[in-house]
């Protein structure tokens, strides 16, 4: 109880250890690593010394990216929770939705690592904003901007679209 | 975030949950004219949005967006920004920027596969397939795709010839149908069951190679419609649509045509360039025994509605203008026909007066 009263002395962060493909250790808030549905599924079923989890198919770059946008949301949530209890007006959320879309706002390769992170860690809003990311990249564009966008072939036998 | 690189992994891993088709996530976000953009990309992308998206979707009605009225009277071919496409759903007509449109001409939408765009038929500019010189008034290709060996067969000129183009084949121009007699001023055709059906304005039905099946031949009866003005730009009367028949064609020694008072579950699309029955219970919102029909004429100056086979009544179709001068004329664009192979073929004759 004692700690309560004196904020600059907290108790030791429960970590958690996200170890890429590549080989790299992340280690992790708790709370930032159970943002995946995939790890808190899993959370209970673990000793309290064995949380280190494999992400075999997520790469430290990406991993690094998912991190950040784990730790963001985990932060912003408090933050506007803590603006609801003292109900202070908050732009929390603006701000957050800002935050998000800077963040996404990457090259097509690296989308792609994050959508398939995403989905693999199964975190639902870093999913949603991906996909999202996807649909508002493929609005407006025509099947050859598309194409060179994301780097697909054109493999239709007839294609009435072609110019001579 | 602390980063560390380790080098022993740790044998325990996170195993994934089952996996979710991603892209569908993706094509439910996009909206009507995207997906046909998205469907044109390549084969694995068009098979994604196939009947899958569509199966709920009511035909749609490809119409000039700008009011109503293309900027340039007379043109049947569209600006990119131009085109529209009206939903019997909520009668919206809904934008479509496709640059791709620009300068050409939509003469078809095919029933089938969806890529809806890329089974349209265009003309104006050199394409998959060789321009017809002439006026087309109808277009039906053999296969719901377009693939190689599918043939497209068309009315075209003011003599109402046949004539048809084989995809991916040697030919590069479009071969005339000649018959001994009757080899002009044909009405409509269709596909049906492997076969073309061409029905001349006698009544004669020609039959392009023959084989048997439903096949229907409709009338409409048409009135001249006095309580309009007839528009300046059209030098035509105006006409109103005040009933239908609709017959069979029985197949037997003779053929016969026998009258049918309900089609049942069927609903039938009739428009300018090419016309189909759907099964209504595939389509929320779609009302079974009725006809939707549009101007089916090279030229404006026909209604639109839907008439009900069972009371024979009629709805105006609610076309946001009250024009009967749209150009480029209305074409039906049917996203969706999974379920139209076991459909009937149509074909339909003109009757003037009732």
């Amino acid at each position: 109880m004692k700690d309560s009263f004196n904020p600059s002395i907290e108790p030791p962060k429960k970590t958690v250890t996200l170890v890429s493909s590549d080989g790299y250790d992340f280690e992790v808030e708790e709370e930032v690593a159970l943002e995946s549905q995939v790890i808190k599924d899993g959370f209970e079923d673990k000793a309290v010394d064995d949380r280190e989890y494999l992400l075999f198919n997520v790469h430290s770059d990406t991993l690094e990216l998912i991190i950040k946008y784990c730790e963001k949301h985990v932060s912003s949530r408090k933050s506007i929770s803590a603006a609801a209890a003292s109900s202070s007006s908050s732009n929390g959320e603006e701000a957050l939705k800002e935050w998000d879309e800077h963040f996404i706002s990457v090259d097509t390769n690296t989308l792609y690592d994050i959508l398939m992170a995403a989905d693999y860690l199964n975190i639902k809003s870093l999913l949603d904003l991906a996909i999202q990311k996807v649909a508002d990249t493929i609005h407006g564009r025509s099947p050859e901007q598309i194409r060179k966008k994301f780097n697909i072939e054109n493999d239709s036998i007839i294609d009435p679209w072609a110019s001579e | 975030m602390t980063r560390s690189h380790r080098s022993t992994l740790p044998t325990r891993s996170v195993q994934s949950h089952e996996p979710r088709p991603l892209i569908d996530l993706i094509v439910e976000r996009l909206s009507f004219p995207d997906l046909i953009r998205f469907g044109c990309v390549c084969k694995k992308w068009r098979s994604l949005c196939g009947p899958l998206q569509f199966r709920n979707h009511l035909p749609w009605l490809i119409v000039p967006h700008q009011d109503y009225v293309t900027s340039k009277p007379g043109t049947m071919a569209y600006d990119s920004k131009d085109v529209g496409f009206f939903s019997l759903c909520d009668r919206n007509i809904y934008k479509a920027d496709i640059p791709e449109l620009t300068n050409r001409r939509i003469c078809g939408s095919f029933q089938g596969e969806f890529p809806g765009v890329q089974g349209i038929l265009m003309r104006g500019k050199k394409g998959g397939v060789p321009n017809l010189v002439y006026s087309i008034t109808r277009v039906v290709m053999s296969s719901s795709s377009v693939t190689s060996g599918a043939i497209i067969m068309a009315i075209q000129g003011i003599q109402r010839t046949l004539a048809f183009y084989r995809i991916g084949g040697d030919q590069e121009t479009w071969t005339p149908v000649t018959l001994d007699k009757w080899s002009c001023f044909f009405c409509d055709v269709t596909y049906y069951q492997g076969n073309f059906y061409a029905v001349h304005n006698s009544g004669y039905v020609v039959v392009v190679r023959g084989l048997e099946g439903d096949l229907l031949i409709v009338l409409r009866n048409i009135v001249e419609d006095k309580d309009r003005n007839t528009d300046n730009m059209l030098q035509i009367p105006p006409q109103k649509t005040v009933g239908f028949q609709v017959y069979k064609l029985d197949f037997g020694s003779p053929n016969k045509w026998i009258e049918i008072q309900s089609l049942g579950d069927c609903a039938l699309f009739l428009g300018y360039s090419s016309s189909f029955s759907l099964l209504s219970s595939d389509f929320s919102g779609s009302k079974s025994n009725c006809i939707c029909f549009t101007n089916e004429q090279g030229f404006g100056g026909q209604d639109m509605g839907i008439f009900n086979l069972e009371d024979g009544s009629i709805n105006k179709f609610l076309y946001p203008s009250e024009t009967l001068l749209v150009m480029p004329l209305p074409i039906w664009f049917a996203p969706n026909t999974s379920s139209q192979s076991k459909n009937r073929g149509t074909s339909r004759a003109y009757r003037n007066g009732s």
